[in-house]
């Protein structure tokens, strides 16, 4: 049963590890410590929406209370907002493959990561990710402009890349 | 508008991304996951446990508290006590005889008690018509009469009574009569220290026909290792030590291990007496330190630890004495281990120049077996679950073997006997027991017991060799017939 469940889940929710954690090793102990949660309290599901939404936020949940534990600092003055500019950033990201999009935000600095995630993946608003992480909602903003900008750099970074060797 | 566009298309590449994890990973899930359920388990044999210990626990102390409000409650019942006046009918004397049972009130009937002329109360108190509820009949006081050891209550009236005696201060069942035939005493669970009150109510239930079991027969076995040793006297010990040990040599005790039959016989006290017939060994273990010598220059040999033994004083001579008594080796135990060296290799001159600083042990262990007949006695004191026993006693042993064996690398080689040992000898014994009864006939025991030689095991006026022991004895008993 426990096997079933872990063969039917177990690489979706890497994949979820692995974007939320720093590295591979930290992805594993969240994988492990998840599915360890998911079979302890497993009679706690209420099916109130799909059982891989329940495994999945138990997931997330797990990779947020490490990054608590391993907080990045972050100064006060490191809130900036940056707008992205370029127009032609949607057309690049929807021409990029989803497994490189999948190997930028693995490389996002933590610090970005977790609220791009949150943000984007989950669905979260700044003060519920404030909250979450235990820091302020203009932290949050900012640190989401600098994961975008920073996914849009190394975009483009790619794209001329890809341009170049075409040439 | 633009971030919104990017954040949706990211997501949409991001969703339903599977990497395959790596195997251990479930491998460490498995593991963690069995040894959860592992302490689950334990811990739901240790909750299990708690729980019936909390219901035992429970159930004794409502046992115990309801039965005393039952009591306060009769206390409360008494009321307006008469003192007894004029003469009654004394009816002969009848030992009651006791139940601890609830009784079953039926019909009233009237009781009176008198007070007989070798029984001194104080003050004894009667209800005119006891009805169906127990109801205090009197109160006695201990008795001042020299000529009698107990109080006499007697009640006057043919009918059957019960007599529910509430309180039991300085007196035991034994203690007391009461003088109606077919009379119960109920008894409460514990003595307490004020004048006992007499309570009682009437029946006539069905006389009750008490069975009177005089002794009650139990038999079992039992078994115990023990730890032997021995007292011997100071002079023994100083000649020995001094005319025969060097500071290589020395004596210590062994373990062994003893059991047997035996049979109890319990009367209606507390007092039981116990014969069987046990085996036991007692003896000591004579330890001597060599050095080994190796022999340099003589090549083709090993010397072994078995070596000493040609040079070793325990057997190099065909008597060695020692606390217990000379050793007398066998005609072929020189030859037997001369024998075993030869075949490993071992050099036996005994003009060895040159030495080795390698030293070995040599062991002889002295053993006397008996057949012991035990005459104990054993007082109940507690007479609960389980029972605290008291038991002293004698026993005459019988010597049946002794014999010296040779220890060598664990295995025991007979290498003669000790000189000069009794063919009897007689031990006392004390022990502090603990039986708990399992149903009605099987009682399961355990006893520490201690055992001392009151005469030497040595028939040579010499020696005053005395083992003593001290054991653990387990058991099983069952209990036959009353008669």
């Amino acid at each position: 049963m426990q096997r079933d469940l872990y063969n039917m889940f177990s690489s979706k929710m890497y994949g979820v590890c692995l974007q939320y954690c720093k590295d591979q090793t930290e992805a594993e102990d969240c994988l492990q410590e998840g599915f360890i949660k998911v079979f302890t309290n497993i009679k706690k599901y209420r099916f109130e929406g799909s059982f891989e939404g329940w495994v999945r936020r138990i997931m997330v949940n797990t990779t947020i209370e490490l990054f608590r534990k391993k907080k990045p600092i972050t100064s006060i003055d490191d809130v900036v907002l940056v707008k992205l500019e370029n127009e032609t950033l949607e057309e690049d990201v929807s021409e990029i493959s989803r497994e490189e999009i999948f190997e930028i935000v693995k490389e996002l600095p933590p610090k970005y990561r977790m609220v791009f995630n949150l943000y984007t993946l989950d669905g979260l608003s700044h003060k519920e990710i404030a909250k979450t992480m235990d820091i302020t909602v203009g932290t949050s903003k900012s640190n989401l402009s600098r994961a975008r900008k920073w996914i849009k750099d190394r975009l483009t970074e790619r794209m001329d890349n890809k341009e170049s060797a075409v040439c | 508008m633009l971030e919104k566009s990017f954040d949706k298309i990211v997501k949409e590449k991001l969703n339903g991304i599977e990497v395959e994890p790596p195997a251990y990973v479930w491998n460490a899930i498995n593991q963690h996951m069995l040894a959860e359920k592992r302490r689950r388990r334990v811990l739901f044999y240790w909750q299990s446990a708690a729980a019936v210990a909390l219901v035992v626990l429970s159930v004794g102390i409502i046992f115990f508290m309801s039965d005393r409000n039952v009591r306060k409650k009769q206390l409360a019942k008494v009321e307006n006590p008469v003192t007894v006046k004029g003469e009654q009918p004394v009816i002969e004397k009848q030992k009651a005889y006791v139940e601890k049972n609830a009784l079953t009130p039926v019909n009233t009937a009237s009781a009176t008690i008198k007070e007989t002329e070798s029984f001194d109360t104080e003050k004894i108190t009667r209800q005119s018509s006891i009805g169906t509820e127990r109801q205090a009949i009197g109160i006695v006081t201990k008795k001042s009469d020299t000529s009698a050891n107990h109080p006499v209550v007697n009640l006057a009236s043919e009918t059957t009574k019960e007599v529910y005696l509430a309180k039991m201060d300085y007196l035991s069942v034994s203690e007391i009569e009461v003088a109606v035939p077919d009379v119960r005493l109920v008894l409460p669970e514990k003595s307490i220290s004020k004048r006992p009150t007499l309570y009682a109510y009437n029946t006539v239930m069905p006389v009750y026909k008490p069975k009177y079991r005089k002794f009650k027969f139990i038999v079992g076995g039992s078994a115990s290792p023990a730890y032997n040793y021995r007292n011997v006297s100071e002079s023994q010990y100083s000649s020995v030590v001094h005319n025969v040990y060097d500071s290589s040599t020395s004596e210590s005790g062994v373990v062994s291990v003893s059991g047997g039959v035996n049979m109890r016989v319990e009367d209606k006290s507390r007092w039981s007496f116990e014969t069987g017939v046990l085996y036991s060994q007692v003896g000591q273990e004579v330890s001597q330190t060599t050095n080994h010598n190796s022999i340099s220059g003589i090549s083709g040999y090993a010397m072994a630890s078995s070596d000493n033994f040609k040079r070793n004083s325990l057997i190099s001579t065909n008597k060695f004495n020692n606390t217990m008594g000379p050793i007398r080796y066998n005609n072929n135990t020189s030859m037997g281990i001369e024998q075993n060296l030869h075949k490993s290799g071992v050099y036996l001159e005994s003009s060895v120049n040159t030495f080795s600083s390698q030293s070995e042990s040599t062991t002889l262990k002295q053993l006397l077996d008996y057949i012991e007949v035990p005459l104990m006695v054993r007082y109940s004191v507690l007479n609960k679950k389980p029972v605290i026993t008291l038991a002293g006693g004698f026993s005459t042993n019988f010597l049946v073997d002794n014999n010296v064996y040779l220890v060598e690398n664990g295995e025991y080689v007979n290498a003669g006997e000790t000189e000069g040992i009794s063919g009897v000898t007689y031990s006392s014994t004390l022990g502090l027991g603990m039986e708990l009864p399992l149903g009605k006939s099987i009682r399961f025991s355990l006893e520490p017991r201690f055992k001392y030689y009151l005469s030497p095991v040595n028939s040579k006026g010499y020696n005053s060799f005395r083992p003593y022991s001290f054991g653990i004895w387990g058991g099983v008993s069952f209990m036959l017939n009353s008669y």
